[in-house]
């Protein structure tokens, strides 16, 4: 009975010691507040702009190392058909719907990683292959990846996909920015150099979201007054303008607040500074003690 | 009397026009061997920045209607014409209006010396042409050069709201500035203000892109460009190969009739015109006729700007209808009521009746060298090539060849094989002996064959 | 109190008719599975780049882990809370725990894509603490240690007095026995906690994609209602399989036990009806109950059958006095619980870009069928040769 409550203290303190208790503290304290960084890069894209031309996709494919077919197959309009989404070998991919103000002249939406300010992958992923960088890119570490896929799930917009074929060595994949490549090499991310019309800019966040509004502000006549990205899921590095509702070209509405401050909120109530547990700890050893029975002692003695 | 003061300009043309380019060549070569004597000096890496800068070299005019005489004898000098910089040359210097077009293409009146002064070089080498859009790197590695042709959309900009929507943030008419100075030619991370002005490419695309998208609902690549494969860069826009599918103009509906009134011609105020028939028969090009008319001409938003401007006026109406009727008279045309209809052109007013062959034929199945339709100069020989005494029966021009002619080489008679002359008895018969055609003939003639020419 | 009837290996006959059943869909699931790690995921299952979890996931790890949750229950009731007159229950359902997060471990290797990756999340230089997974993760090789060590007495008996073959063996365990005895109590309590904190944040893991539940699920204190629903299904599982295996071994359910253990489902069960409904008023998410749609439907057939039905049965003192009932009410119970997990991860989870709907494959049914064949097997063959279950009738000295 007292060797019970010697254990008891000895293992509070060996707890207590739990220099991973403090590392877990400290990691789940950096991150609580996500605000975008000052230096993190963006890409403003005007939907009005696009032509449909889907160089883009090529670029993407190019740069991201795969072996695109020739160039003149990207000119196939008939892939418009129906709504396409990223895939393990395509990143980027460009849609289009009907334009209410013009029949003739549909418009065109590019589909790729946001770059969210507060991503949800990011936050999902439990070995840390996912990670946001300072200057914009959620970027991948597949040698920590485990190939759970709740990266997948966690996504609002449908991003990540993953090598369901590869039997040994899969992977997600997703646009990263072009933050693999040297600056040296590729200044800016492969669609937006090859995007023929700049229908893409790219530029720090902050000063893309002056230009956005400022755009909207000089041609309200075509803008909408609508931001895409400045908040949907707590923001994202990607901003959209758009000539028609963004709801009209397959983009969805989301809350303000990004996904992942309710879970990690919830995560370090149950976890804070390895506290909470500790309590527990204590509060059932307590009960475990002062329950007692005085005759008989456990039924492992 | 009109056409030969029109051809009397051309010639002094010639000459001034030729001094002139010697005069602007000189300099242009001297700048440019220094250039190329500067060449070397840079770096490997230096080089590739100077294709993505090099200014978009232009080739001189040259209206093929209207010059093709003086681009044959300047042909020898055609290789080095001057690469000029279109920005260096203010529009004012001999345009009086801000938006020239075609059909008005308001020049001033003044001495041609003071125009090239002003211009820098003479008229014909001015920016009415192809420019050469090659200012990238990444587009040179994959697409042939784009030839714009600048006088083109000048006249399709006068659909659209003149020569300020692409010259655009410049007052109209004047000096505009290259593109290049706004529009940077380099991708780089962009910043400030650098954000807010597209770069050279993407200037270029959506400026040509809102408007081809309109009118072509096409954003395919290959209208302006052409991928490159293997071949070498070409310098300039004659070494360029044909685009498959720059985008034309959709097929025109050609009119039946088209019945025309005038009231200055007493006489015969009606004209019917055949279009049809001078279309499909006579196998007129629509701008054989239709000289010089714009997009603007057809096209809504600026038929309306055009309307209240004057009919064009008689001789340039009667203009387009002489080459070919200059020997008929008034009432060929007009007549004094809507009926009857001028009468349809019979061929054997000219001596050649069409038989059953040559009827399907087409006008210019035959009459193939000149926009205008003349009599042949033995042409027949380029479909009837091959015959001898052998292969043609002779019998078919109504001709039957007595035993002592059926093997007679056709050259015999028909001298240098000149089957629309009369043929020649000389070649054998003495004139002594009074035989010559067509008093006396080789054979019986077919009687109901009307006198045919071999 | 004074008596404890004694646990002891259950002599019956191993390989039955019905074991071979087991084993032959058990080699039925082998197969799917090496199909699996042979040709990779996209060959045996209908996940796509909108559905990344699908069966396996939501049954052989969620509802795997739920269902494993009669272990710390019926621990923390008979160690913790000194209820001696349940610790004929804990051998087994310590048992079923043990094999169950085996499996988990097991169904989770052939849905990850980079298996050997496994081990990574121990890494202190791979933590994620932000992530609800990372927890779950953690929290499970923990538990799976823990359980390890609590169930490695049972080990050492057998060695020290059934089987006595092995010297070697029987000496190891006469000195491992009292080591582990000795800290026994802390293992229990980790083991609590340890279940607690990953039965919640498992429930966290669908909180971060609000937009793609259907908002009869979707809901922040899911944590909660997943604890809830896990420690009220802690006992119902452990009456299920206790009278599963009287049944199958031939032996006559301690309905002295598992009756009076029956009282404390209400109460935990009616906490957890208690806060569905509270959380379903506060949301307003009953207005897509008459939705008609797939998703409600099952919604109504979680919380009638698999929650309220067992409350208002296990009520009722007959209910829980006839084996009978209480089997069936038990069922529901645990069934209730699985289709919560399933509804969950699968029916709410709706992607907003479908391209197809997602049911498993073949494949991933029959590699779940197998899994759960062999956990059967498995529990027989320890009960058969370890000190697991209490044989009534037996009496052990005080």
């Amino acid at each position: 009975m007292s060797l019970n409550r010697r254990e008891f203290i000895k293992a509070a303190g060996l707890a207590g010691i739990g220099g991973s208790a403090c590392l877990l503290g400290e990691r789940a304290q950096a991150s609580e507040a996500r605000s975008p960084s000052p230096d993190a890069m963006g890409v403003l894209v005007d939907i009005p702009k696009c032509i449909g031309c889907r160089r883009c996709e090529y670029a993407c494919q190019e740069a991201a190392g795969f072996d695109p077919p020739p160039i003149e197959t990207f000119e196939d309009k008939s892939v418009f058909e129906q709504a396409r989404r990223p895939q393990p070998r395509s990143h980027t991919v460009i849609n289009r719907y009907a334009n209410p103000q013009d029949q003739a002249n549909p418009v065109y939406n590019k589909f790729n990683c946001m770059h969210c300010v507060d991503p949800a992958c990011v936050s999902a992923c439990l070995v840390s292959a996912l990670s946001k960088q300072e200057d914009g890119p959620v970027v991948y570490d597949v040698s920590r990846c485990m190939g759970c896929r709740y990266c997948l799930v966690a996504c609002p917009f449908e991003i990540p996909t993953y090598d369901y074929d590869m039997p040994l060595k899969p992977q997600v994949r997703k646009c990263n920015l072009c933050a693999h490549l040297v600056p040296e090499v590729q200044d800016v991310p492969a669609c937006v150099k090859i995007c023929p019309q700049e229908v893409l800019t790219y530029g720090k966040r902050s000063e893309l979201l002056e230009l956005a509004h400022e755009k909207i502000v000089t041609a309200p006549d075509v803008y909408i007054d609508h931001v895409y990205g400045e908040h949907e899921a707590g923001g994202a590095s990607w901003l959209y303008l758009s000539s028609v509702p963004f709801d009209q070209v397959g983009f969805k509405h989301f809350d303000h607040k990004a996904p992942p401050r309710l879970t990690e909120k919830i995560q370090h109530a149950e976890f804070k500074y390895f506290l909470p547990p500790l309590m527990w700890f204590g509060l059932l050893g307590a009960a475990m003690w002062l329950t007692k029975p005085e005759s008989g002692g456990t039924s492992h003695e | 009397m009109n056409m030969r003061f029109h051809r009397g300009v051309i010639s002094t043309r010639i000459i001034i026009g030729l001094a002139a380019v010697l005069v602007v060549l000189l300099p242009v070569v001297a700048g440019r061997s220094l250039l190329a004597q500067e060449k070397p000096k840079r770096t490997e890496d230096a080089h590739a920045k100077e294709r993505q800068l090099r200014v978009p070299p232009l080739a001189a005019g040259r209206d093929k209607a209207a010059l093709a005489e003086e681009a044959a004898t300047a042909q020898s000098q055609a290789d080095s014409q001057p690469a000029m910089d279109v920005s260096q040359i203010d529009c004012r210097a001999c345009h009086e209006c801000d938006n020239p077009t075609r059909e008005d293409p308001c020049l001033r009146m003044c001495p041609r010396a003071m125009a090239e002064a002003l211009a820098g070089a003479a008229p014909e080498q001015l920016p009415d042409d192809v420019i050469l859009l090659n200012a990238f790197e990444w587009q040179a590695r994959r697409f042939m050069p784009v030839p714009f042709t600048h006088k083109l959309h000048a006249d399709m900009a006068e659909m659209t709201g003149g020569c300020e929507v692409c010259h655009h943030h410049t007052a109209p008419g004047g000096l505009y500035p290259p593109c290049q100075t706004c529009h940077k030619p380099v991708f780089l991370k962009s910043a400030g203000e650098e954000m807010r002005v597209p770069n050279l490419k993407g200037a270029y695309h959506r400026q040509c892109m809102g408007c081809h998208r309109d009118w072509s609902h096409s954003t395919k690549c290959s209208i302006c460009h052409l991928p490159k494969g293997d071949q070498t860069e070409p310098t300039s826009v004659e070494s360029l190969p044909a685009r498959g599918d720059v985008a034309g103009h959709p097929p025109i509906e050609n009119p039946e009739h088209i019945l025309r009134h005038t009231t200055e011609h007493e006489s015969g105020p009606y004209v019917l015109f055949r279009h049809q028939e001078h279309i499909k028969l006579y196998g007129y090009d629509c701008a054989q006729c239709h000289r010089g008319q714009t997009c603007a001409r057809c096209h809504e938003s600026a038929k309306e700007r055009r309307l209240p401007t004057a009919r064009p006026s008689r001789l340039e109406q009667h203009g387009i209808c002489f080459p070919c009727h200059e020997d008929d008279k008034c009432e060929r045309c007009h007549s004094k009521s809507k009926l009857p209809a001028p009468q349809r052109f019979d061929h054997a007013t000219t001596g050649f009746a069409l038989g059953k062959y040559h009827g399907s034929l087409t006008c210019r199945t035959c009459h193939k060298r000149l926009y205008f339709i003349r009599k042949l100069q033995g042409e027949c020989a380029f479909c009837h090539t091959g015959w001898g005494p052998d292969t043609f029966n002779h019998a078919v021009t109504g001709q039957i060849l007595d035993d002592n002619h059926v093997e007679t080489d056709c050259e015999e008679c028909h001298i240098d094989r000149k089957f629309d002359a009369p043929p020649t008895c000389d070649e054998c018969h003495d004139e002594d002996e009074g035989i010559a055609f067509p008093r006396k003939r080789p054979g019986p003639v077919m009687k109901a064959e009307p006198a045919a020419k071999p | 109190m004074s008596e404890h009837h004694e646990p002891l290996p259950v002599e019956r006959k191993l390989l039955t008719p019905g074991v071979y059943v087991l084993l032959l869909l058990t080699f039925i699931g082998v197969c799917f599975a090496a199909w699996r790690f042979i040709f990779g995921l996209s060959s045996v299952t209908n996940l796509d780049q909108q559905h990344p979890w699908g069966l396996w996931i939501a049954f052989d790890v969620a509802t795997g882990v739920a269902l494993a949750a009669g272990g710390f229950t019926a621990g923390a009731l008979a160690h913790i809370f000194h209820r001696e007159h349940y610790h004929a229950i804990v051998r087994p359902a310590l048992l079923t725990a043990m094999l169950g997060y085996t499996f988990v471990g097991i169904g989770l290797m052939a849905d990850l894509g980079r298996y050997y990756n496994i081990w990574h999340p121990a890494m202190p230089w791979m933590w994620s603490p932000n992530s609800a997974l990372f927890e779950v993760g953690m929290c499970v090789m923990l538990y799976l240690t823990v359980l390890y060590l609590e169930f490695a007495p049972i080990v050492c008996e057998r060695f020290q007095k059934y089987d006595k073959r092995f010297a070697l063996l029987t000496n190891l365990s006469d000195r491992v026995y009292p080591i582990l005895n000795k800290i026994m109590p802390l293992l229990i309590i980790a083991g609590v906690v340890l279940s607690c904190a990953h039965q919640s944040s498992l429930g966290n893991l669908m909180v971060l994609v609000p937009s793609k539940m259907h908002p009869l699920w979707s809901t922040p204190i899911m944590t909660i209602l997943f604890l809830l629903s896990a420690i009220a299904v802690g006992f119902p599982m452990v009456i299920f399989e206790g009278m599963y295996a009287a049944w199958s071994l031939k032996l006559k359910p301690e309905m002295h036990i598992l009756s009076k253990l029956a009282k404390y489902i209400p109460v935990l069960l009616g906490a957890y009806l208690g806060f569905k409904i509270g959380d379903m008023a506060i949301r307003g998410s009953y207005v897509y109950l008459g939705e008609g749609s797939t998703q409600s439907t099952m919604f109504i057939i979680e919380m009638v059958f698999g929650v309220i039905v067992p409350f208002v049965m296990l009520l009722s003192a007959r209910v829980r006095n006839s084996p009978g009932w209480l089997f069936l009410a038990s069922l529901l119970v645990v069934l209730g619980v699985a289709l919560n997990r399933i509804n969950v991860f699968l029916v709410a989870f709706m992607p907003l870009y479908p391209v197809k709907s997602y049911f498993p494959a073949i494949g991933e049914i029959a590699v779940t069928i197998g899994l759960v064949s062999l956990l059967m097997f498995l529990y027989r063959v320890v009960v058969t040769y370890f000190p697991v279950i209490t044989h009534p009738g037996k009496v052990r000295a005080a």
